[in-house]
């Protein structure tokens, strides 16, 4: 089973197979129409169809080369930077309406700093002060764009 | 002569203050995002579409341009200094300029960089305004079922193009398409694809989408690779090349600048297509006793490319301005910071619009020529900036992805989308599924859905429509010899070639 998770093609296709299964299957929600008079379930469903196909010969394709791909020194995910970067990106999405724009750029960048494998916290500290100043004069001061500064503001 | 007036109509809106400072900005930016590597001008343009609301919409057009093509150049100065090509485009100029750098002639080939690229930039401006007009027209008669095909040639044609796997690339662009069906269907008004949330029945965004990938995904990939990054702080020595330097080149910028422009209108090509393909052809040409050798410092290898790359970055303008019809991932944007002003893309744009036409295609022209004024003189600044480490820079480049996402609708869900695409669009790099078709394929997608609509209800559901339309059977012709050609052995081989030259 390893083997078979090192091969790029194969998990590609394989995803694309998934992805094409849920716009087909789902595409069904939707009245189909005629050719003629096309319902919102046409194209879709044409699409799904296409996308299962084609993942079908990436997958095939992958398949072919299990070999070279089983010999290969995988794909080396590295999820620790990924899931970091995710969730402070998310946490900022919650932060600048409730808390405002410093507290989401401070969380934002104190989260995703973590993820460089130089880290320096006085850097970091340092560039959250700079961003906050910056992004204050450029976006609420400058261009006027409707966002809380401060969680009480 | 019409072209005089037109372009006389143009210089007069791009000659303004405020559009020569927008150009300005646009061209500063683009060369910063050019020589900083882990950001192209893609996530740029995606991060300062929403702060162009505030502009008028030829001012925001003229910016957005400026730092497309301020990237080639910004692209080229990394390339020849430290090896590191800030930009896809400018993976061939590292061959032979860094070499040229190595033997103390950095100068030299910097400056004819530049030449080149604004030898190039005059020429293909011209071409686009000559050439504008009567493919809009041409494209005024141009009905759903030629509008349908013309657009799945657009996307095959972008497959041959992009490099890495064909079967992928398709599955990406019908990927892209399926994601375009999200949202609100506009014939019948069912919400498809939404899975009840209410922020999806208007379709997912597709400044969060490209930002997501190309922005947060660049970032996620460079983070795993740790940096390796080292800045060659030699003597820049004398900018202007010698007379011999010159006339070594002048034949490579003109068949750079002639090819570049070409393969730009083609779909998928644009800057990157256009430099590869160039200094293979150069190198051709030379043959093996070129002195010095290609790879070794020949400077031709230098101009041509940055030639080509800068051509084909401006005439990718026509198929946008003529047809309404991207052909890469950064038209596509265009496409959004159009549609953000209420302008329809496409052949009407030149009637309708006349002012915003010729002064978008004037500002090339002015910002070519102030990237040759400016960059020269301020290449000692763009080396420093170099020296900034990636841990100091991807976390001002994620501020303003998540800001320039938040402020499209004052939106959280927004945000979180740009964070689920990031995570997609490490995955699809992992995968070695190349993004920008899928960026194509989105934008494309309900244009694509619509005409064929339309098509077929014109043609009471016979699909021979397609075939019987003279315009729309010539585009599907061409589509099938496409794949014909792409599928024939020798192709695929000498494919692979042009595009494993890094």
């Amino acid at each position: 089973m390893n083997q078979f998770l090192k091969n790029k093609d194969l998990l590609a296709g394989l995803m694309f197979i998934a992805i094409g299964l849920i716009f087909f299957v789902g595409a069904y929600n939707y009245s189909m129409g005629t050719a003629a008079r096309m319902g919102p379930g046409y194209f879709p469903r044409i699409l799904g169809g296409l996308l299962v196909f084609m993942g079908i010969l990436v997958a095939g394709v992958g398949l072919k080369n299990q070999a070279k791909a089983a010999a290969s020194e995988g794909i080396g995910w590295t999820w620790t930077p990924v899931v970091l970067v995710t969730v402070a990106v998310i946490l900022f999405g919650l932060a600048l309406p409730r808390l405002g724009m410093v507290a989401a750029v401070i969380v934002l960048i104190a989260l995703s700093g973590f993820a460089a494998h130089d880290k320096n916290y006085r850097e970091l500290a340092l560039i959250a002060v700079a961003m906050c100043v910056f992004c204050a004069a450029v976006f609420i001061w400058g261009l006027n764009l409707q966002m809380k500064l401060w969680p009480w503001s | 002569m019409d072209l005089i007036t037109n372009l006389g109509v143009g210089f007069s809106v791009a000659l303004t203050f405020q559009n020569v400072l927008y150009a300005l900005i646009g061209c500063l930016l683009g060369t910063l995002i050019g020589v900083l590597p882990g950001i192209g001008p893609v996530a740029t343009i995606a991060m300062l579409l929403p702060t162009t609301y505030v502009l008028p919409p030829v001012s925001a057009l003229i910016m957005l341009a400026g730092i497309y093509y301020g990237a080639q150049y910004g692209g080229s100065t990394t390339a020849i200094l430290v090896n590191l090509p800030g930009e896809s485009s400018s993976v061939v100029t590292a061959l032979d300029g860094y070499q040229m750098a190595r033997k103390g002639r950095a100068g030299a080939a910097l400056g004819m960089a530049a030449i080149g690229s604004f030898i190039a930039g005059t020429f293909s401006t011209l071409l686009v305004a000559a050439f504008a007009p009567p493919l809009s027209e041409a494209a005024l008669k141009f009905g759903p079922a030629d509008y349908f095909s013309l657009m799945i040639l657009g996307l095959i044609a972008a497959v041959v193009l992009a490099h890495g796997s064909v079967l992928k690339a398709i599955a990406m662009i019908i990927l892209g398409i399926a994601l375009g069906l999200v949202g609100t269907d506009v014939n019948s008004g069912v919400a498809r694809y939404s899975f009840d949330t209410p922020e999806l029945t208007d379709g997912i965004g597709f400044v969060a989408v490209a930002m997501g990938i190309f922005g947060i995904g660049e970032i996620l990939i460079n983070l795993e690779r740790g940096e390796a990054r080292e800045v060659f702080t030699s003597k820049v020595g004398k900018l202007l090349p010698s007379w011999q330097d010159f006339k070594h080149s002048f034949g490579a910028i003109a068949r750079g600048t002639g090819l570049g422009s070409l393969l730009g209108v083609l779909p998928g090509g644009g800057a990157l297509l256009a430099s590869f393909s160039s200094y293979s052809l150069e190198k051709k040409l030379a043959g093996a006793n070129a002195d010095p050798p290609f790879g070794k410092g020949n400077i031709r290898g230098v101009a041509a490319p940055e030639s080509a790359n800068n051509a084909g970055a401006q005439t990718s303008f026509i198929p946008l301005l003529t047809l309404g019809i991207p052909p890469n991932a950064v038209m596509a944007l265009m496409v959004g910071a159009m549609t953000i002003h209420n302008i329809q893309p496409g052949p009407q744009v030149i009637t309708a619009n006349p002012q915003l036409f010729w002064g978008l295609i004037a500002s090339m022209w002015v910002g070519n020529l102030m990237l040759v004024i400016l960059n020269l003189p301020l290449i000692g600044m763009w080396v420093q900036l170099l020296k900034i480490p990636y841990r100091l820079l991807y976390p001002m480049i994620l501020v303003f992805c998540c800001i320039g996402v938040y402020t499209v609708n004052n939106n959280t869900f927004d945000v979180w989308v740009i964070a689920a695409f990031g995570v997609i669009g490490y995955i699809f790099a992992k995968l070695e599924c190349e993004p920008a078709p899928l960026l194509l394929g989105f934008i494309l997608g309900p244009m694509m859905e619509e005409n064929l609509r339309r098509a077929l209800l014109l043609s009471r559901g016979d699909p021979m429509v397609f075939l019987q339309r003279p315009i729309s059977a010539t585009m599907l012709v061409l589509s099938v010899l496409l794949l014909i050609v792409l599928a024939l052995p020798a192709i695929r081989k000498k494919r692979e070639e042009t595009f494993v030259e890094d």
